[in-house]
Parts: C-alpha cells; structure tokens; sequence
C-alpha cells in the first residue's frame, strides 16, 4: 500500500473514534496524504454549494470555491447536479464553452487540476469533495480510490450527530457575510432574498471582484450596488 | 434450499416460484409508504402458505426491550400474541428474552403447562396442540420472534422449522435495511435543516441590521430576544423575516425591548 494510502487510512480511522464531526479531519493532512495541494466540502443548499469544510491557509482553494459559486458553474457544480465524479486534468486545455466564465477566471489562479466527487448516499446528493493541485495531470487509480474514501468518510461525519452540529452552528460558515449582505440587500432595493443574493453574484462577476469583499461592502459600508463602488 | 423440498404438498415448480417470491417479497422494504405492521403480514401469509402450520403470528421487541407490534395470520394466534404480552409469559416472549427458538412443544405436556399456566390454557382452548418460536435475528440482535402454531401434536416438523426459519431471516434483514435506510433520510433531512436554518438566520441579521442601520451582531441579538419574548424559534423568525411576514414590531420597536435577556 502506498504510504499516502496509509496516512489517509489512519487519519479516516482517527475522525472515525474521535466523535468529533468534521473539526477531527484535517483538510491539509487529507490533502498531504493524497498528494493534492487542498480540499474542501461543500454542502448542497437551495441558493448553492456552502463551503463548510476547507483549511483557512487554502487561499487558492477558497478562491476557486467562492469563484465557482459566484459564476455558478464549474467542477464542483456540475458533479453536485449530476452526481458524477468530475476529473481535469488540466483546467488550461479545457475548451472555454465548458464553463465559460470560470475558465478565463481561473487562469488567474494557481490552479491545474481539479477533481470533484459527489457526497451522497443513495440517490440522496448532500455536496461535493473538491481536490486541485497547482500542477496539471491526471489521479492514479490510488489517489482515486483514497479520494473516494474520503467522501464517504466525509458523508458519513456529517451524518453524525456531531457534523449535524457542526453544520447547525459549530463551525463558522465561510459564507456568512455573503448571506448577511443578501438580507441587507432585500431591505435597502426591497427586492427578494434570491434576487439579491443573484445581483451580489453578479456585481462581483461583471467588477471582476472576489465576491467576499462584495458582501463586505453591502454590510459594512452600506453600499447598494448601483455602479459605483464605496 | 436443500432440505425444504418435502414440506407440502405442492408441485415442486409452483412451490420454488412461491419461495422466491416470498423471499423477493421480504427482501423489498425499501419502498415508499413502508408499513411495519403491513409487512408483518406478508410474513407470516408466506409462513402460512408454505408451511404445514395452521396460523403464524409475529412480536417484536422495541428499542426498550419491550414486546411491541404484534400481528397474526387468524384473529385466534392474534389474541394469543396479545396474551403474551398481557401474561407475560409465553413461547415468543420466552424467544426474544432468551435469543433463541423455543419448541415444537405439546400444549399438553404437563412440563409445557407449568412453564406457562396462562399461555397454555389459552392456546389450547382456541383449538391448537403444538406451538414454536423462532427468532427475527440477525447476528447478537434480536428484534422479534416468529410463532407458529398447528391444531395436531407433533405436527410442527424440522423440515418446516428450517424454512420458517429462514423466512425469518429474510424478513429480519429486511426490517433492519429499512430502519437503517430511515435513519439515514432522518439524519440528512437534520443535515439540510441545520444548514437551511443558518443561511436564515445570516439573511435575517443584514436584513435587521440594514433596517435599523446596527451591526448584524446588535441584529442578531434583537432577533434572538425577539424569538425569545415570543416563545418562538430563532429559526422561525428568521424565516420569517427573509419571506417578510415577521412582526413589524420587531422593526420598529425601541431596541431596549430586545435587550430583555
């Protein structure tokens, strides 16, 4: 067995003992022992994906995950909705018209490869494991197989009464001020939640702006989003 | 299936569809509307139809250890399952305490009468002579018993045993599958309401917060105040201020009533 293969083994059994929800299950160890350079959970919910298990170093990570969720479409996206595995090998060859607003995105960050397996359980889909790496190639078959493991270990800590708790206030949501700055929005433009979370998407996207900072200005600095920024 | 072949009379091709059926039947619980007590029945309609007995019925033991759920073939095993229950005493509650199948035993035998004075009599006087109890097992994990009854002593043969045996296998299975599979629709649909329940309440803490120009940390404590003045959810209220049917007082009122905690 390969040494990576082992590291995983032990790390899954550890969170298995530990009761501990996803806090026992460290995102850059898992992403050390199946040689990719971050991971992260995503949980499906009816406006997105809510990232909810990530290492906070991971800003290459973060980044394409809050890219993805802005732009609505990529990797991680199309294997929560299809309940497929999605593999690219190399994000710089696939054609634009695959996604056509994340991929010139994307070369702007330091990521290759990313891999996408669903979470589920039956035909019940939950999220999605999201694996990049800073260099280009395809998984091997051993790094799959861990990957694969890995998500149903991370289905199954989330269907604990610990990863419920974790999900239900236990761990701070990346999103937050996201959600925040869309009921601000619903009062200040008196428009429905959906629609103001859709215009915070969209102003990021089209001032090509990390929508984090986005929602920072709408809470903090009262800004409507009507062109001009604070 | 060496060894069920002699039990009824019935041409050996009818009888092989009818036990695939039966155990294609209790292997299917993981379908909607699934009713314990329904697919009891199935159980012992098999029991009955492929076994030399004259009625079958069924006890289950709850999380408590308690005997619960009960169901027969005939109104008369039914009454006696509840006599079980009732007495105390009996060859199913004696098979779910003790893990293991009890009899073919001789309502008549003076052995069997001392072990359950009540039981017996009661057995006896709706017309049946033998009884035998097999357990809804699975490894160390009992769930149920399985008792069959017949109108002649002796009558309740190994062969017929075996087989009821294994329909109680099949059905044990089954039932486990199907608690497994609903535990695991609950545990998700917990899932998805945690995380539904914390986007709400973000949406609502900038939505208070725009409102009164405060922090969303000063709306979060309104709304947690608010929720708590009125006996209501926080969850609740934040839905309710996201669909825009909360209470307008929780808009306008002064903020000190929201500082009542």
């Amino acid at each position: 067995m390969p040494a990576a293969a082992f590291d995983l083994t032990a790390l899954l059994a550890a969170a298995a003992q530990s009761a501990q929800g996803l806090a026992a299950l460290p995102p850059a160890k898992c992403a050390t022992a199946l040689a990719l350079d971050g991971l992260a959970v995503s949980l499906i919910d009816r406006s997105g994906l809510e990232l909810v298990w990530y290492d906070p170093a991971d800003k290459a990570g973060i980044a394409l995950e809050d890219l993805q969720y802005t732009l609505g479409e990529g990797p991680s996206c199309d294997a929560a909705r299809t309940g497929r595995p999605v593999v690219v090998p190399d994000l710089h060859v696939v054609p634009d018209e695959r996604w056509p607003a994340l991929l010139p995105a994307a070369r702007n960050h330091p990521v290759r490869a990313v891999f996408a397996l669903p979470l589920q359980l039956g035909v019940i889909r939950l999220g999605v494991l999201t694996g990049r790496r800073t260099t280009p190639g395809p998984l091997t078959r051993a790094q799959m197989t861990s990957a694969l493991a890995l998500a149903e270990a991370a289905t199954l800590i989330l269907l604990t009464p610990s990863g419920v708790h974790d999900i239900g206030g236990g761990i701070p949501l990346h999103r937050s001020l996201i959600h925040q700055a869309a009921g601000a929005l619903m009062f200040r433009l008196d428009i429905p939640i959906d629609e103001a979370l859709a215009r915070i998407r969209a102003y990021a996207f089209t001032h090509d702006r990390a929508i984090l900072d986005v929602a920072d200005d709408v809470v903090h600095r009262h800004s409507h989003l009507d062109g001009t920024p604070p | 299936m060496i060894g069920f072949g002699e039990v009824m009379d019935m041409a050996q091709p009818e009888r092989d569809e009818r036990l695939a059926r039966a155990f294609l039947e209790l292997a299917d619980t993981l379908v909607d509307g699934f009713h314990l007590i329904d697919f009891l029945h199935v159980l012992t309609d098999h029991v009955v139809d492929l076994l030399d007995v004259t009625a079958a019925g069924v006890v289950m033991v709850d999380a408590q250890g308690r005997l619960v759920d009960v169901t027969a073939s005939t109104a008369g095993a039914h009454q006696l399952e509840e006599a079980q229950l009732e007495f105390d005493e009996g060859p199913c509650r004696d098979c779910c305490y003790e893990h293991e199948a009890v009899g073919p035993l001789d309502l008549a035998d003076r052995a069997v009468r001392d072990r359950w004075p009540r039981f017996a009599e009661a057995a006896r006087a709706a017309g049946f002579a033998a009884v035998a109890a097999l357990p809804l097992r699975l490894r160390d994990e009992v769930i149920g018993a399985l008792n069959l009854f017949h109108t002649h002593p002796g009558a309740l043969r190994p062969a017929d045993l075996r087989l009821g045996q294994a329909l109680a296998d099949a059905a044990t299975i089954g039932i486990l599958h199907q608690r497994l599979a609903g535990d695991q629709a609950e545990r998700v649909g917990q899932l998805q309401t945690a995380l539904n329940s914390r986007i709400a309440i973000d949406q609502a803490k900038g939505y208070l917060g725009a409102c009164l120009d405060i922090s969303p940390d000063a709306a979060f404590t309104r709304l947690r105040g608010h929720a708590r003045a009125h006996r209501m959810s926080l969850t609740r209220l934040c839905e309710q201020v996201v669909e825009g049917t909360a209470d307008t007082k929780l808009f306008t009122a002064p903020l000190d009533a929201a500082h009542d905690d």
